[in-house]
């Protein structure tokens, strides 16, 4: 499998989402340790310094933290925040965008509801 | 951080061409750095001259601290591997590898026999038998076996199909991780190269262009697409590197990261915005020769 | 820090082709056994200028050795200084084993082979070998030096300076050897050189190729400073 890194954003906010999703999806479970920056690079065949950039944004923002010559660890109660982030980035990309686009159409927002019942239900 | 190479005002010329055109840059320690440009862009003259294999017309050259001619504090610190490198007729791959661990203090032998048997080369061949791309995987394991301090590939792959390519860049990250080093590496290939690079150096005319991080590079422009009116209403006052239009459409390319203004703008006039791949944005840039002027502006 | 003079001596020696198996088994074994040869068929002495083979031999790896191992050095890392010693000592040991091996032939021939039984004058020249073992030794070996640093000086002028520089060369050449046989002309002194050189032994004549050689090693080394790879 081939891990493609697009080439038009920064590499490592890349790796920080990487990580980020691991986390929210339960690969990486709280308390569990995360892959060396060298174990990155190589995976990812990125510059060592680059993956290292992006551990460090999740350190910055506590979700990771650094346990002494030991390695970056996931911190407690990181999944529920990066949740909590998700859903707001969910309201703003997904919600808002839908309204507009069904404002557009001239769909009303109750006609919006049902429709998104009925295609809960279709699942 | 400390700088490996100091080139400051360097000018390389020859009888009608000015080959390096006062360059000024620094090479800090322990990153890999991408030497990237067009060919004819100057990058194989400057590199001759950090190596001192090439004499400076005017400006300072400071390799490790220290003029780098006939200097061994320098120059044993160095591995330089270029596509254009010749080899003495009767010598073998063996012979190459056995003097290049005279040549570099921390030279790896167990490492070059495993790159040898990586890269599929006959030891007992003659150089000049090899094909062109056994002969590019010759310098690629004899720089990357050196663990040069300051270790430089210039277009070092000439000849391989991109699965041998794709093992040395996968050997450089993990060779680099354990040995920390300074790189540089030279290419056209930006595309396949840029993951790997920390920071860039772009030559175009002789001339730094770029000298930026990579990542931050990624958000120096977006493209712009839509109706062409509208696309026009948008870039208006803006640097714009690049258009194309198609009928009724156009895109363009334009420099800078895009506010909440700029994507409000976007939204409203029904226009796409995208982000610009490395490769992209260097093909633009080094085709436009006033980009450098009015980016400074 | 490894002493890369030496390193510069290895490179040379990794190439036995040109060093040992062209001049001796190559190209000294084939004169010798053509020669040979012939004087089997001939009743009287064959007196021959086979050795000039390995002479000229030399000369040809003067001008080659720069071609083919200079990009090869300064691309790896060696500096211009070190070229050139470790090049210098590896052909003053290649001439000091070849002259030794000539003069030890030339005792062979003249004293416990005599003449390799068929009456064949090779290593054992008249005149050239008058002196003794040790001269002898000496003039195969500035001999062979001479030639090598010939051809080495005047690749290093192309190397410096391209054909433009070989032409200059020549050019200069031909302008100095026409005012000096002008010279000699005029004053009537071609007659005294040859009684001059006539008066000499070959070993006293071989000691004016030593200012020589100096002044090629030194201007080589000069231009090499001056070359790029």
């Amino acid at each position: 499998m081939e891990f493609m890194v697009d080439d038009s954003r920064p590499i490592f906010v890349q790796i920080a989402e990487r990580i980020e999703d691991d986390i929210v999806e339960g690969r990486l479970p709280e308390e569990s340790q995360v892959p060396s920056t060298n174990q990155f690079a190589s995976f990812y065949r990125i510059n060592p310094a680059t993956a290292a950039k992006g551990v460090n944004l999740l350190v910055d923002q506590g979700i990771l933290y650094k346990k002494r010559g030991i390695g970056m660890f996931v911190a407690p109660g990181a999944k529920a925040r990066l949740m909590d982030k998700r859903k707001e980035r969910f309201f703003e990309q997904y919600v808002m965008t839908m309204l507009r686009e069904a404002e557009k159409l001239g769909i009303t927002v109750n006609q919006l509801t049902e429709m998104i019942q009925k295609g809960a239900n279709h699942r | 951080m400390t700088a490996v190479v100091e080139v400051s005002r360097l000018t390389k010329s020859y009888r009608d061409v000015t080959a390096v055109d006062d360059v000024s840059f620094a090479i800090e320690a322990g990153k890999i750095y991408g030497l990237l440009g067009r060919n004819g862009a100057g990058k194989t003259t400057l590199m001759q001259m950090i190596t001192a294999q090439a004499f400076p017309t005017i400006g300072e050259l400071r390799v490790f601290g220290e003029s780098p001619f006939e200097n061994n504090r320098v120059l044993s610190r160095i591995c330089f591997i270029k596509e254009s490198q010749k080899y003495p007729d009767n010598y073998r791959v063996a012979d190459v590898l056995d003097l290049c661990s005279d040549l570099f203090p921390n030279w790896d032998r167990d490492f070059a026999d495993r790159l040898v048997e990586a890269f599929r080369l006959p030891p007992k061949r003659q150089m000049r038998k090899l094909s062109r791309g056994m002969l590019s995987s010759v310098g690629i394991v004899a720089g990357l076996a050196s663990r040069a301090p300051l270790t430089i590939f210039d277009e070092p792959y000439l000849g391989l199909d991109a699965a041998s390519r794709s093992l040395f860049y996968e050997l450089l990250v993990e060779d680099y991780a354990e040995h920390p080093r300074t790189v540089i590496l030279s290419t056209h290939l930006i595309d396949e190269v840029s993951r790997i690079l920390e920071h860039v150096i772009v030559i175009n005319d002789g001339r730094v262009l770029i000298d930026e991080e990579t990542d931050s590079l990624r958000n120096r422009a977006f493209t712009v697409s839509g109706a062409t009116a509208d696309v026009e209403a948008f870039a208006k006052g803006k640097t714009v590197l690049h258009r194309e239009t198609l009928g009724g459409l156009a895109s363009a390319i334009v420099v800078g990261n895009p506010g909440a203004d700029d994507r409000q703008l976007a939204r409203s006039l029904r226009l796409e915005l995208d982000n610009v791949p490395l490769q992209q944005l260097i093909v633009h840039l080094t085709s436009r020769k006033s980009y450098g002027k009015e980016a400074k502006a | 820090m490894r002493n890369r003079t030496s390193t510069v001596i290895k490179m040379h020696l990794k190439d036995r082709m040109s060093w040992f198996f062209i001049p001796w088994v190559f190209v000294l074994s084939f004169a010798f056994a053509v020669n040979y040869t012939i004087s089997f068929f001939l009743d009287e002495d064959l007196y021959t200028g086979g050795l000039a083979s390995i002479i000229i031999y030399t000369n040809v790896v003067g001008f080659m050795t720069l071609h083919q191992t200079f990009p090869f050095a300064l691309g790896y890392s060696i500096r211009r200084t070190d070229y050139f010693l470790g090049t210098a000592a590896t052909v003053a040991g290649f001439s000091a084993i070849s002259a030794l091996l000539l003069a030890l032939l030339s005792v062979i021939e003249s004293r416990w082979i005599v003449n390799w039984g068929t009456g064949l004058h090779f290593f054992h020249l008249p005149y050239l070998s008058d002196g003794t073992v040790l001269q002898r030794f000496f003039i195969f070996f500035i001999v062979l030096l001479h030639m090598y640093f010939l051809g080495f000086v005047l690749s290093s002028v192309h190397r410096r300076f391209r054909m433009t520089g070989i032409l200059a060369v020549f050019i200069a050449f031909l302008l100095l050897s026409g005012i000096f046989s002008f010279v000699m002309l005029k004053y009537n002194l071609w007659i005294d050189l040859w009684s001059w050189l006539a008066g000499h032994t070959a070993f006293q004549l071989s000691l004016w190729l030593v200012p020589l050689v100096v002044l090629y090693a030194a201007l080589s080394y000069w231009l090499l400073r001056r070359s790029a790879a």
